[in-house]
């Protein structure tokens, strides 16, 4: 079945965070928290004799991502009106791009498992975000829908890629390199609930294109992908045609579930804009914008590859995450020791983040307080097994690496003669396995771990491993006995 | 310039009125198709002028750039405001039915 070759196209829309308004009016961008419909204008719900009035850094940000995308750039553009029935927008149309959109033709370079794969992106507009619909329960069965025009308005860059990514893997390198080239950039934050969300086309075996709507987080993209991919390949085993149809990603059950059965096809009748004039784009200003662009996550790879002699890979990991890696940066700019700084921040923290479900934002800590926890790890103050302990009671609780290690009795015991005692206290309980490291090196490494325990992993286990080996050959040579 | 093909038949205008929400009579249907293709007929006359060599205008006003800065302003509505014209609502949302 692995033979069907599988197409997948994405719709990314994303919200341009980083601005204080929403597109066409003066309304606050900053909706989220707020009571239903509080957050809006006439302009924004569309009341007669309102005019749109284009935010200027709107475009600017558009821009950005059009030139960090290695788009072709429109010189003129042009808005539309997409016109729709639905509770979501109460103007009745959406203001969108059509022919003329900002920018055509760009890139992006994906590495999956190591394999380097460029996806076409067909276009980057700019778009009014629809409102917020709420349902009573589950979308299918809801008695009624309820609306929330807070987020009506907010500016949104669609990206729309072309039909080039196999898998959902794919999908979701792609996801994660655009999300961090937003991040680099500082247009959107991704860590913002609902600030990043897809559509996404599937088809397979070059047969018809099913669409996905809304999946509200990228992250979800590819869980939604890899049930469709299923559902669908079910269908043409069974001799079944797959229908072309929307559907909707139900998050809580892990599904898709078909929304309109292919009725007639989606007519927007798209016309300009009337209330909105086009914009023209210069060359001073595209060189301006793009002289302006920051460090790129391709290029922070190369650059953490060479200034910290990292592996490629670590390099991708810390750039997924533009928060983490500059956490790792500051903290190897602190501490100095870049080869464990990262393997502490990608192994460690990260590891811990997913855990908690919790972005680098949440952290209630610096970089400064992992220097000096590492710090104490090189003084040996505290041995690494205790430093992972510590690092995991920072992030629950926020307090200083000191504070914690004080509180809790953690230091590193490395004094033979205080280990001797734990090991004295071992062997004297653990009689058998005594006897059977006597006979058998390998048991040795279970009396370690149990002088350990006793320590509460305090002692130095190299340390420990030595005290409770010369005990061993201490009782084989009272016996008479060579070491094994 | 070709003349143009379009014309408004029964189905089309079905599905016409379906995007726009609207229920048609009968009767109205006849008078919208009688009254939509003479519409047509008028752009026909338009489409003999010669248009080649003159740019595509996308504003009557030839203006372009009107943009604004990104300050917080303008006149927001209060909840209640907002709400004041919806059939029917709930808990500060507006209510509406069920999607699908
Ligand atoms: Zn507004």
């Amino acid at each position: 079945m692995s033979g069907l070759q599988v197409k997948i196209g994405l719709e990314c829309h994303c919200q341009v965070t980083s601005l204080k308004t929403k597109m066409f009016c003066r309304c606050s961008s900053d909706y989220r928290g707020k009571p239903p419909n509080v957050n809006v204008c006439p302009t924004c719900l569309g009341l007669p004799g309102s005019l749109p009035y284009l935010n200027r850094r709107a475009v600017e940000e558009a821009l950005k991502v059009a030139l960090a995308l290695n788009c072709k750039i429109n010189r003129k553009m042009v808005f539309y009106r997409k016109n729709y029935f639905y509770p979501d927008l109460s103007k009745n149309f959406q203001i969108s791009q059509y022919d003329f959109p900002l920018a055509v033709d760009g890139y992006v370079t994906i590495n999956v498992n190591g394999r380097e794969k460029t996806i076409r992106i067909r276009r980057v507009h700019m778009e009014e975000d629809p409102g917020r619909l709420v349902y009573k329960g589950r979308i299918d069965t809801s008695p009624y829908t309820l609306v929330d025009y807070n987020r009506m308005g907010i500016a949104l860059i669609e990206v729309v890629t072309e039909p080039d990514m196999e898998s959902p893997a794919e999908a979701k390198a792609f996801l994660e390199e655009l999300r961090s080239i937003l991040e680099h950039l500082e247009v959107s934050d991704g860590s913002l609930e609902g600030s990043m969300r897809c559509d996404v086309n599937i088809s397979i075996a070059g047969g018809t294109r099913v669409e996905i709507k809304n999946i509200s987080s990228f992250k979800d993209v590819e869980k939604a992908l890899a049930y469709e991919i299923m559902r669908q390949r079910n269908l043409l085993r069974m001799g079944r045609e797959v229908k072309r149809e929307t559907r909707h990603w139900d998050e809580v059950r892990g599904i898709t579930v078909a929304l309109r059965a292919k009725e007639e096809e989606m007519d927007y009748r798209y016309f300009p804009e009337p209330d909105l004039v086009p914009v023209e784009i210069s060359d001073d200003f595209i060189e301006k914008v793009r002289s302006s662009l920051p460090e790129l996550p391709s290029a922070r790879r190369a650059r953490l590859v060479e200034q910290y002699n990292l592996t490629e890979y670590e390099a991708r990991v810390l750039t997924a995450d533009k928060q983490l890696a500059d956490f790792f940066e500051k903290l190897a700019s602190i501490h100095g020791k870049p080869k464990v700084d990262c393997s502490v921040v990608i192994n460690e923290l990260l590891r811990l983040l997913n855990e908690k479900n919790i972005e680098v934002r949440d952290l209630k800590f610096t970089p400064k307080e992992v220097a000096d926890l590492l710090f104490m790890v090189d003084e040996g103050v505290v041995s690494w097994k205790s430093a992972k302990y510590i690092l995991r009671r920072m992030v629950e609780t926020g307090e200083h690496p000191k504070k914690i290690a004080e509180a809790e009795g953690i230091r590193r015991i490395s004094s033979v003669e205080e280990i001797e005692k734990f090991v004295s206290k071992v062997f004297e309980e653990h009689k058998g396995d005594v006897e059977a490291a006597i006979k058998d090196d390998k048991v040795i490494h279970r009396l370690v771990g149990e002088v350990l325990k006793e320590t509460r992993m305090l002692a130095d286990p190299k340390i420990t491993f030595q005290v409770v080996s010369k005990r061993i050959r201490e009782l084989r040579a009272e016996r008479g006995l060579a070491s094994a | 310039m070709a003349r143009s093909e379009l014309t408004i038949t029964p189905e089309l205008l079905d599905h016409l009125s379906n995007l726009a929400k609207l229920k048609l009579t009968e009767e109205e249907k006849r008078i919208f198709i009688r009254d939509l293709n003479r519409i047509l007929e008028y752009f026909n006359v338009i489409d003999e002028v010669d248009t080649s060599g003159v740019d595509q205008v996308f504003h009557i006003l030839g203006l372009t750039n009107t943009m604004r800065e990104d300050e917080v302003g303008g006149e927001p509505l209060s909840q209640e405001q907002a709400l004041s014209n919806a059939a029917s609502k709930e808990e500060g949302y507006i209510k509406a039915p069920r999607m699908v």
